[in-house]
């Protein structure tokens, strides 16, 4: 059979490098809302979609679109982009705040709804400005910082495992 | 203990996926991990090998659980067959799956659950080995070739390590049945949640069959009768393999701690034949194993290190009931005629106590090193023995015919209640000499304080040769601890020998990965397993029974070729042919083939359906000079499962050998016509997740 697979498929197509760090980190923010509690209210049926949205867009934004239909929970995830679409209009469980976003995210974190969002960004100063969950790369590592006081205020339960690998951090400015 | 694993187990099997280069299969591969693990091998891809993934310095496979039900596996031993160089031999005392890699003994095979290994002092594999349920099982991680530069003892020609369902991993809750040929009942029940910030995990399985009922026309017992001019024998005759088997695990996890429960039993266990192939309808036996762990994993603990700690208990109580019946009803020799057999009634029980702390240290720039010690306490603390022939508690000769007698406690019991003790470090550095090149570099060494120390090295070197081939070349030492059979116990059939060493082998692997596309994968290994110091049983003047000596070298050579294709999205292609050349020296060993081949397919002829295929081909087996018989027919065993997913349901129906082949494994010339596998059965499953 070996003979007939190597005989049988057409001329080889070389795959493309992938860039793992982003993989990672896609596969960070999942693991970030499988430890991460929503009030129970949240979704509707128990099969109800997970809503992931974007904000921008960067590589990671790219890559997470392939988390499109994985299961959180029992909650198929659904990738959003935001586009130009206000956030209010978007039912986000998860917010990406992706790196081109920069100028905006001040904004864009003032603009959300009041249900809970857990939000995330590799934008320096996003943790401390308001965002709960801030991605950053030390020594060729993914590390996060979790700015607590705001996922508690926002009705979020964050996993204990979750918090032993994170650098955790308190806002004054949180409202 | 999935996210806590012991040691650098972690973090070398951590890596294993990375054979399979498809971005696909990567990403599904960090999502199936638990956070803590993801966070783990990230750590070592980025300080060792520069997120550079197809670099793993060992053969590796991994099973998951979406390969377990697609092919419709429902033990252990039934996925494995697929696994390139892994035979399963089923053993006609207990129809037990023994474990075989690359044409070695079953018990130079390492078989963890969880890191932790489940061997035992006396029998090393279990003496009423089952496999383990499915359901329990997250995914399964497989080295080929040599372990104990890691895991120490028995990692000698395979490492296998069963990651369990756990907390924080079952994320949905689910109740199942499934029912089948040989009257098999099987339920089982899983259930995650998190309550107090506490994750929480459960799984339990009930097990019931009658096994199926191979025909045995002659058995040990046949050629006696011929000589003797007696009729004891029960062959031609079904044997019986029933039994019945509890599987129940528990496990909690918070921060940076995890606690795990295990318990596991079977029941009714019916031996149906003896070690010497016997009928033995008498013996129904049991076993109970359970495992406590108290597992701690810091992966910020510094921020150069990764700390992971684990003290763990086992307790093994094994029991064979009104059994073993050595010798069939009015079985006659000169001593006398007994009229119940030749009995021979074993309890035993055994307790290990093992603590192991490692670290992953990243402060050297291109170099993971990982660190650890720990300690080990194993005790046979209990012995019991019943017998009504052989020698009595005070060496006087039973006369044939009298009352069951205890021989516990005596020199005449089959085991002395002992205690081993093992303390071993290890270290392992891997260094990543350049972008294309990364050498690991390895030891470990153990100290038992019975045989005394063992030292093992490793070595490889990994080439990313180019984008789509990656080379590795590796070389490694193992060993294979000497059993307390070996060195304590005297059996029926040999003496023991309390100056045995370990056995020991040197395995170097030559192995290419190739991907030819993004969707075809293809592997090709080249092996040399080398063993020495081999443990046997030999004829030593004076002595009226074999005894268990260091004797021999023995080398075996092979290939393993392997391919994946995902043909189309809804159409995926594997296989694996593997051949081995090992000279007729009297270590060979003739249970195994020399080849084996298989192949898989599945389709998704439409959503939310998978039809799986797959073929196991045996060659055929010869037989030793000693041996008149015609060597022992090759055999297909092909397979087929149909799966059906809606949103909370999943139905599956598997014909298991569904051209109903003959096969047979392998028998000593007491099953003089070898002994039949099973025919064509079938089951179906139902699922229900909430």
């Amino acid at each position: 059979m070996h003979l007939c697979l190597l005989a049988c498929v057409p001329q080889a197509v070389i795959a493309a490098e992938q860039n793992d760090s982003d993989l990672f980190k896609a596969a960070f923010i999942f693991n970030f809302a499988k430890l991460t509690s929503w009030p129970v209210y949240t979704w509707d049926t128990p099969d109800a979609a997970l809503i992931l949205c974007t904000a921008g867009k960067d590589k990671l934004v790219d890559e997470l679109k392939q988390l499109n239909g994985k299961l959180i929970k029992g909650h198929p995830v659904s990738i959003q982009s935001l586009e130009n679409r206000p956030l209010s209009e978007n039912n986000c469980h998860v917010l990406l705040v992706a790196t081109s976003e920069q100028p905006r995210f001040k904004g864009i974190l003032k603009s959300l709804p009041i249900q809970p969002v857990l939000t995330v960004s590799e934008l320096s100063g996003f943790a401390t400005d308001g965002g709960i969950i801030e991605i950053f790369r030390k020594n060729n590592r993914t590390r996060f910082l979790i700015n607590l006081d705001v996922a508690r205020h926002s009705g979020l339960k964050i996993s204990s495992r979750l918090l032993s690998m994170a650098t955790v951090i308190g806002n004054r400015e949180t409202p | 203990m999935k996210d806590h694993k012991s040691g650098i187990i972690f973090w070398v099997l951590s890596l294993v996926f990375s054979t399979a280069s498809f971005a696909n299969d990567r990403l599904e591969h960090f999502l199936s991990l638990s956070f803590e693990e993801l966070i783990n091998l990230e750590t070592t891809i980025a300080t060792a090998t520069k997120q550079k993934l197809s670099k793993v310095p060992a053969v590796v496979t991994v099973i998951t659980q979406q390969d377990i039900k697609a092919t419709g596996a429902t033990n252990l031993a039934d996925i494995l067959e697929g696994v390139p160089g892994v035979q399963i031999r089923i053993d006609p005392f207990g129809n037990r799956p023994l474990i075989h890699f690359r044409g070695s003994k079953a018990t130079q095979t390492l078989l963890m659950v969880n890191g932790t290994p489940i061997k035992d002092l006396m029998w090393v594999f279990g003496i009423f080995w089952k496999g383990l349920p499915v359901s329990i099982i997250d995914r399964i991680e497989i080295i080929r070739g040599p372990g104990s530069a890691i895991f120490g003892a028995d990692a000698f020609a395979g490492v296998l390590n069963i990651i369990t369902k756990t907390a924080g991993k079952i994320e949905d809750s689910e109740v199942a049945i499934r029912v089948g040929s040989f009257a098999t009942k099987t339920g089982w029940i899983q259930h995650g949640t998190t309550i107090n910030g506490f994750d929480i995990g459960f799984t339990a399985e009930l097990h019931d069959t009658a096994g199926y009922e191979p025909f045995i026309v002659s058995d040990g017992q046949t050629k006696r009768d011929q000589t003797f001019n007696s009729t004891a024998s029960l062959a031609p005759d079904t044997v019986n393999y029933g039994w019945h088997g509890e599987d129940i695990r528990f496990s909690l996890a918070k921060g940076n701690w995890r606690f795990q429960g295990d318990y596991t039993s079977h029941n009714d266990l019916q031996t149906g034949m003896t070690g010497a192939s016997v009928f033995d309808p008498l013996t129904h036996a049991s076993d109970s194993r359970y495992n406590i762990d108290l597992l701690y994993n810091n992966t910020s603990f510094h921020p150069d290190w990764m700390l992971n700690a684990k003290l763990g208990y086992q307790n093994l109580k094994y029991s064979s009931g009104p059994g073993f019946q050595e010798k069939p009803s009015g079985y006659t020799d000169n001593t006398g005629t007994y009229p119940d057999g030749i009995l021979n009634q074993m309890r035993s029980a055994e307790r290990r106590v093992a603590i192991e702390t490692s670290g992953l240290f990243s402060g050297i720039n291109k170099h993971a090193i990982v660190v650890g010690a720990g300690y080990s306490w194993e005790d046979l603390y209990y012995v019991e023995q019943w017998v009504n022939s052989g020698l009595g508690p005070d060496g006087v000769m039973l006369p044939a015919g009298g009352p069951l007698v205890d021989i516990s406690d005596t020199a005449y019991a089959f085991a002395p209640e002992k205690t081993r003790k093992i303390t071993h470090l290890f270290l392992e550095d891997i260094w990543s000499i350049s972008d294309d090149w990364e050498l690991t570099a390895g030891f470990r060494y153990d100290d038992y304080s019975d045989f005394g120390p063992t030292y093992n090295p490793r070595l490889a070197l990994v080439w990313q040769s180019s984008q789509t081939l990656t080379t590795k070349l590796m070389v490694g030492q193992a060993f294979r601890a000497p059993s307390y059979q070996e060195l304590f116990a005297e059996t029926s059939r040999a003496l023991p020998n309390d100056q045995l060493d370990a056995e020991r082998s040197l395995t170097i692997d030559l192995s290419f990965s190739y991907t030819a596309s993004r969707n075809l994968q293809l592997s090709l290994n080249l092996f040399n397993f080398e063993q020495s110091d081999i443990i046997q049983a030999i004829d030593i003047a004076g002595l009226s029974k074999k005894q268990f000596n260091n004797t021999g070298n023995h080398t075996i050579k092979g290939v393993e070729l392997e391919a994946r294709w995902q043909a189309r999205n809804n159409l995926f292609f594997s296989g694996n042919y593997s051949i081995r050349d090992q000279q007729n020296d009297g270590f060979r060993n003739y249970q195994l083939s020399d080849q084996e081949a298989y192949i898989r397919a599945d389709w998704g002829f439409l959503p939310k359906w998978n039809w799986n295929i797959q073929s196991n081909w045996l060659n055929e087996r010869p037989r030793p000079e000693t041996d008149s018989r015609p060597p022992l027919d090759d055999h297909f065993i092909t397979d087929t499962t149909l799966r059906y997913t809606e949103q909370n349901w999943e139905f599956a129906a598997s014909v298991r050998n569904l051209f109903d082949v003959d096969a047979r494994e392998y028998s000593t010339g007491s099953i003089e016509e070898d002994l039949p596998l099973p025919e064509r059965n079938f089951y179906i499953e139902m699922r229900y997740d909430f």
